[in-house]
């Protein structure tokens, strides 16, 4: 399962994730850190959607893998055209950043749905009752996020000035932790199997990318983001994760393609 | 009524015969009219298909493969003139057979063993069906005994032994064990790819469909003889189906074709046969 292929593209993301911790050392400003750190984010997820599709294309049509895949790329790339719109304005703009909520948000938020959908359709297809822990530890998450991603949008909220504004933070406040829920339910499906690797990398990677999401949410709440800083990281390595799930289920059906 | 499928009519008569069956057969096929035949200790008596009585009911459906049955035990036979089934058999397998590889050719594949019934004068006074029983002996796959014939020499003696009772034919031995080897690669195939929890429900999901049509039968143990390879055809559908139905399809033909290739051409082109719809 684990080929070539799959080893050179894990080592190349994290070189690529690496270098974001070398380029102060090689004297490079933060400006430059923002810029290489931006095209690391577009161009992992980017990856990531193709790597996704190719998946899904070895499905036959009406099996619901394939649909999955191409949803799990649909919304990792909706991710990636947000985060290209969002560096392209900070470029333009002279490292200004973007009013909120903007175009880019639609693409950050529309990842959400399309995953959840995505686990849906695989949880459907197992057709496996979900243990009752699956199902605890899903509502005990799901509320914890609520929760805690209610606290970190405390302030957002209070500034919140128009219905849109307030709408979008909603939608980050809820989509988040049910999407958190969803793959914590889905993970309890699978405990065994060669088909369980790719999904503990895929919820792995779905993790990563919640906690970046709540990093980079409380950081900017008390304006500390910076751009370029590590944890900027956590979104190319939760795809890269994903990718490799990804990666793995099509060398199950094609063990010799590497 | 249960299923019959790759055996004829004649060959089920014959089964019942060997197991001194005494009662009354119900036989149902396209058609929808049924067949009734009546067993006693003289052997088959009567016989009755739509209009037809004895001999001419027995001629229409002696040669058909495939439909269903049902057995009712202890049923007086009507109070009419019987028949001579074993003249009758012996005209049809000696004039009236069918080209058996084309209408039924997984008869290639059975099992033949004796039955235990004393030869009758017709099975003595033929040189060629004695000498086939002789060769049967203690049992024999078809595919040994065609080894030493022609098919078209062996079929008539054989159908003959068959539908007299003098030997059965089964399965089990050739179809059975097959699929019996199949599904013990398939399954850990299945484990290994979905897991335990996927598994287990595929293996009871296979057995409750097996015995909702075959109450009672386990695929370990011989079905009825005069199911023919039905049992066969229904347990390796229900794998296609229920691996059909695991979720992922893709990956479930993957499991199903690479269990295939560890089987020879022969064998796996077999199971494709007796599990396409």
């Amino acid at each position: 399962m684990y080929t070539k292929g799959t080893i050179f593209y894990i080592s190349f993301w994290i070189v690529l994730c690496g270098l974001l911790f070398i380029l102060p050392i090689l004297g490079f400003g933060e400006q430059a850190a923002s810029y290489y750190s931006n095209l690391v984010q577009v161009l992992s997820a980017l990856t990531t959607a193709v790597v996704c599709w190719r998946t899904s294309s070895v499905f036959e049509r009406g099996d619901p893998m394939r649909p999955m895949w191409a949803l799990m790329g649909m919304g990792v790339l909706s991710w990636g055209l947000g985060q290209a719109l969002y560096a392209g304005y900070v470029i333009f703009n002279q490292g200004e950043e973007p009013p909120y909520p903007w175009f880019s948000d639609i693409g950050f938020l529309l990842i959400q749905p399309c995953i959840f959908v995505a686990l849906i359709i695989f949880a459907r297809a197992l057709d496996i009752r979900p243990p009752a822990w699956g199902i605890l530890a899903a509502v005990i998450v799901v509320l914890g996020a609520v929760f805690f991603a209610i606290n970190s949008s405390q302030e957002n909220i209070q500034k919140a000035d128009t219905l849109i504004a307030y709408l979008a933070i909603l939608a980050y406040v809820i989509f988040d932790p049910v999407l958190l829920g969803m793959t914590v339910l889905s993970a309890s499906l699978l405990t065994s199997g060669m088909l369980a690797l790719p999904w503990w990398f895929c919820f792995a990677g779905l993790i990563l990318y919640y906690l970046s999401n709540r990093s980079f949410e409380i950081l900017t709440a008390q304006e500390q983001y910076v751009s370029g800083g590590f944890v900027d990281l956590g979104w190319p390595l939760a795809y890269m994760l994903i990718g490799v799930a990804a990666m793995i289920t099509y060398n199950i059906l094609h063990p010799d393609a590497d | 009524m249960v299923p019959f499928r790759d055996i004829f009519v004649g060959q089920i008569l014959g089964t019942l015969l060997a197991r001194r069956y005494s009662g009354m057969v119900t036989l149902l096929f396209d058609d929808r009219m049924p067949a009734v035949v009546w067993l006693g200790e003289e052997g088959v008596t009567h016989a009755k298909y739509g209009d037809f009585i004895n001999d001419e009911a027995l001629i229409n459906v002696f040669w058909r493969p495939m439909g269903k049955l049902e057995l009712i035990q202890k049923v007086p036979p009507p109070k009419t003139p019987g028949m001579d089934y074993l003249f009758l058999v012996e005209g049809l397998t000696r004039n009236f057979l069918p080209q058996v590889d084309r209408v039924c050719p997984m008869l290639e594949q059975v099992y033949i063993k004796r039955s235990g019934l004393p030869s009758s004068q017709e099975i003595k006074a033929s040189i060629v069906t004695a000498g086939l029983l002789a060769r049967i002996s203690s049992g024999i796959a078809y595919t040994g005994l065609r080894t030493m014939d022609r098919a078209g020499d062996l079929w008539s003696p054989l159908m003959f032994l068959c539908a007299s009772g003098q030997v059965v034919c089964s399965y089990h031995p050739t179809l059975g064990r097959m699929l019996m080897v199949f599904e013990k690669d398939l399954l850990p195939r299945i484990e290994k790819l979905f897991g335990h929890k996927v598994l287990n429900p595929f293996v009871n999901s296979v057995r409750e469909g097996l015995q909702t049509i075959w109450p009672g039968w386990h695929p370990e143990d011989p079905p009825e003889l005069q199911s023919g390879a039905a049992p066969y055809y229904n347990w390796a559908k229900l794998i296609k189906t229920r691996l059909g139905a695991l979720g992922i399809p893709t990956l479930a033909a993957r499991c199903f074709e690479q269990s295939l290739e560890k089987l020879s051409t022969t064998e796996a082109k077999i199971i494709r046969d007796l599990a396409s719809p």
